[in-house]
């Protein structure tokens, strides 16, 4: 009797009941206050850190990305470095599998301004690979939003780098 | 299973989402590509605030949102999410409908979600919704939540669907409860025919790990035909729990030798080896194999403190010596027990205190350690507790963000009233001088063009001149009444007149020209002033709403206060209910523990009742 009731127990594990999950009504609601208020925040922070007037911010994302494997990007901006970052092992693989990283985030004059993003890693054949890519752009009202693509380019086996505007509508 | 759903769905759907790469980014999916970022890294709660910036909600959104409410531990909200969602694909034919496969993974969601509740009706529905395509994906879930819904009158096939379900993580959970609902119908011999044949498919070498097939992104080869690769820990649990409901299966046949070998070599390291020991004890009482049972016993003791079992193996330990006719080593070990009783009473007493927050993560006792493994709603409310305290951990850091914000208001708010009161003035008085410039200048320009010759005639040299001509030719008028012959003083005075006429034309297109640049030289500059001035003006409304934004994080500063009041106050709830409860297991432990010693007492005066005669005998004799 009682080993029936040890493999009673032990398939009831499986079993989900309902005293397994307490009603935590009001725990869930204040973790959605919390939720909300810091969606608030963040909105106030775009609005008065970075207004649309000046606003910059760069992305980073990946196709495939086969034949380069990221370790570091620096960003310049008119010659000046801006940003710089070391890729983990996971966020690398975060962006092969589709996710697009935000790299930087910063307010620049209207005007003409030039960007060019720095890459280093691995590439075919696991060889070191420094590349640059640069961007003119022209900032008016609206911001600017990039996004440094790295793409596998099949008919030479190697990495492309693009950087591609994005229209914020 | 219920987290594994969730990871799953959070993962199916971010993994389904890989085309995007190449799809070019568009509004719609930034935010979801940019929620997978934070998602990938281990930061549901920016992922989820990620999402929710999204303009546009698609179902898919919903449904990564519903996944991501589950991995914050909000099941409500990702119910209530999933529900939309559901209803809305039901009315929705159109291109935005959900996939049939993404619909499949919210239906099995919400159908456990509803189990768990106790509402098995509504889980029913919502698993009957399920339509499981040709190429089986979810058959598993589907086939296991049905099992969990219908147990134990599950629906049994002819044969063990190990096949059918190859590419399943779920079949050997779904084959083994078709086993164990095979021997609740008194056919034991088929179900251990069926777990022989699972424990064969379980034994098949693995050629790649999991977790390293996982994140190699071969995501797909999971579910290939060949079957499903588990993690080694979970095929060594699965591979354990087939083996004691074998042995399970044998005792009840009372093929108690069958058990005995199944369970003599089960791993000692193994997740279920309590479980095996107690089946284990059981077949060598019932076997009289005292001296493995005794060692058996010990083991119990040794490997599970603080456990019935454990404290109910020390006074067997007795019983079977007792059992023996050892009357005095029956009495040593019931002795022993009886220490060891009041050993564990005393460390239950020390270990018992009341928890404190800051001793949840690190600092427990191995009592209260062991309460929180064992029992789900103890280590449900410590998780809670350690979730708000993480809540209120990032409280000072978003304070420090709002007080930030505030201080930019406030400086831009400065900044624009000192452009206000010193520019708006100037810029008003030279808009006004412009405009009277401007407007006498065309009042010029229109008179002249209304009377040209009179305008240019009423001043200036050519104005002198002409009344001198006129005045010659009145003179000549008259000497001319007089000299009848001299035509050559009208030919000289007709001469001049033209000389004017031309030099006034002349001017005239020149000065009109010099009164139009004037004209719009002036137009620009009053243009360029009105600008400026509706720059001002611009740079008034956006004081306005600056004010607003102040206000706005004054209100949030309150809810922040008034949040962290309201997280404190659960957390101090949520602390008394898991001490009140810890103090109920020790409360129980504690008069079972006074049972089992009263069992022993009777059973150590058994002993020396026993004992007592013959030793009076002996010391009579020695006398």
């Amino acid at each position: 009797m009682k080993v029936l009731v040890c493999i009673a127990l032990l398939f009831a594990s499986l079993l989900a009941r309902a005293d397994q999950l307490p009603v935590t009504t009001e725990l869930e609601q204040l973790k959605q206050q919390v939720i909300q208020l810091n969606r608030e925040l963040f909105l106030l922070e775009e609005e008065l850190l970075f207004p649309p007037q000046t606003q910059l911010a760069v992305f980073v994302s990946a196709d495939a990305g086969q034949f380069f494997q990221l370790d570091s990007v620096q960003l310049l901006l008119n010659d000046t470095p801006v940003e710089s970052h070391l890729y983990t092992a996971q966020q690398w693989d975060a962006i092969k599998r589709g996710a697009i990283q935000p790299l930087y985030k910063g307010n620049i004059k209207a005007g003409e301004h030039n960007l060019t993003a720095v890459f280093v890693g691995k590439g075919p054949d696991n060889r070191d690979y420094r590349r640059a890519v640069s961007h003119t752009f022209t900032k008016a009202e609206e911001a600017v939003l990039l996004e440094l693509q790295i793409n596998d380019r099949s008919s030479d086996y190697q990495a492309d780098f693009v950087v591609k505007p994005w229209s914020n509508d | 299973m219920v987290q594994r759903l969730s990871r799953t769905l959070l993962l199916t759907l971010l993994l389904s989402s890989l085309q995007l790469a190449a799809a070019p980014a568009t509004p719609d999916n930034w935010h979801y590509r940019q929620a997978a970022w934070a998602f990938y890294l281990q930061q549901p709660a920016q992922a989820l605030e990620t999402l929710q910036l999204a303009k546009s909600q698609d179902p898919r959104t919903a449904l990564l949102e519903a996944g991501l409410y589950l991995q914050l531990a909000m099941p409500q909200h990702a119910a209530q999410r999933l529900r939309q969602l559901l209803d809305n694909a039901q009315s929705n034919t159109d291109n935005t409908a959900l996939p049939q496969s993404l619909r499949n993974v919210a239906l099995l969601q919400f159908a456990r979600y509803q189990l768990e509740l106790g509402n098995k009706a509504l889980a029913q529905r919502y698993l009957a919704q399920v339509q499981i395509g040709a190429d089986g994906q979810w058959l598993g879930e589907q086939q296991l939540l049905s099992q969990l819904l219908n147990w134990p009158d599950i629906s049994l096939p002819e044969t063990p669907p190990i096949s059918a379900l190859a590419g399943q993580s779920e079949m050997p959970y779904i084959v083994s409860n078709q086993a164990l609902a095979l021997a609740r119908a008194g056919q034991s011999d088929v179900a251990l025919s069926w777990l022989s044949q699972l424990e064969q498919q379980l034994s098949v070498p693995e050629q790649r790990g999991f977790w390293a097939l996982l994140f190699s992104g071969q995501w797909r080869s999971l579910r290939a035909p060949a079957g499903f690769i588990y993690p080694a820990d979970e095929k060594a649990a699965l591979s354990d729990y087939v083996t004691l409901i074998k042995a399970q299966l044998h005792i009840d046949r009372q093929e108690l030798a069958a058990a005995e070998a199944l369970l003599a070599s089960f791993p000692l390291d193994s997740v279920l080896s309590d479980t095996a020991l107690d089946l284990y004890s059981h077949i060598l009482t019932e076997q009289r194999h005292i001296p493995t049972l005794l060692a058996v016993l010990q083991q119990q003791i040794k490997q599970q403190p603080f456990s019935l079992t454990a404290w109910q193996g020390a006074t067997r330990l007795g019983e079977q010596l007792e059992r023996q006719a050892n009357f005095s080593d029956a009495l040593a070990a019931y002795h022993w027990a009886e220490q060891y009783y009041q050993q564990q009473s005393s460390l239950i007493n020390q270990q018992a205190r009341p928890l404190q927050v800051s001793q949840l993560q690190q600092g427990l006792s191995a009592w209260q350690q062991l309460q929180l493994t064992e029992h789900n709603d103890l280590y449900r409310l410590s998780q809670d507790i350690i979730a708000v305290e993480q809540q209120l951990a990032a409280a000072p850091v978003r304070q420090q963000r709002l007080e930030q914000l505030a201080q930019v208001v406030q400086f831009k708010l400065g900044q624009q009233q000192q452009l206000l009161s010193s520019r708006l003035p100037e810029l008003t008085g030279l808009k006004a001088t412009l405009q009277q410039r401007y407007d006498e200048l065309r009042r010029q320009i229109a008179d002249a063009e209304q009377q040209p010759l009179a305008l240019s005639l009423t001043d200036g040299d050519t104005y002198q001149q002409l009344r001198r001509l006129e005045q010659a030719e009145q003179r000549f008028a008259s000497i001319n009444s007089r000299l009848q012959h001299d035509n050559d003083y009208a030919g000289r005075l007709a001469r001049l007149r033209g000389l004017l006429h031309w030099q006034y034309s002349d001017n005239s297109a020149e000065r009109r020209y010099q009164r139009r640049q004037q004209l719009e030289a002036v137009k620009t500059a009053l243009h360029k002033a009105e600008q400026q001035l509706a720059q001002l003006a611009a740079q008034g409304s956006s004081t306005e709403r600056l004010k607003a934004q102040q206000q706005r994080l004054v209100e949030l500063s309150a809810s922040q206060q008034q949040l962290n009041l309201a997280l404190l106050s659960q957390q101090q709830q949520l602390l008394a209910r898991l001490n009140q409860q810890l103090q109920q297991q020790r409360s129980t432990q504690l008069a079972q523990l006074t049972e089992l010693q009263r069992h022993n007492k009777q059973a150590m005066a058994r002993m020396m009742e026993r004992l007592l005669p013959a030793a009076l005998t002996q010391a009579g004799v020695g006398r």
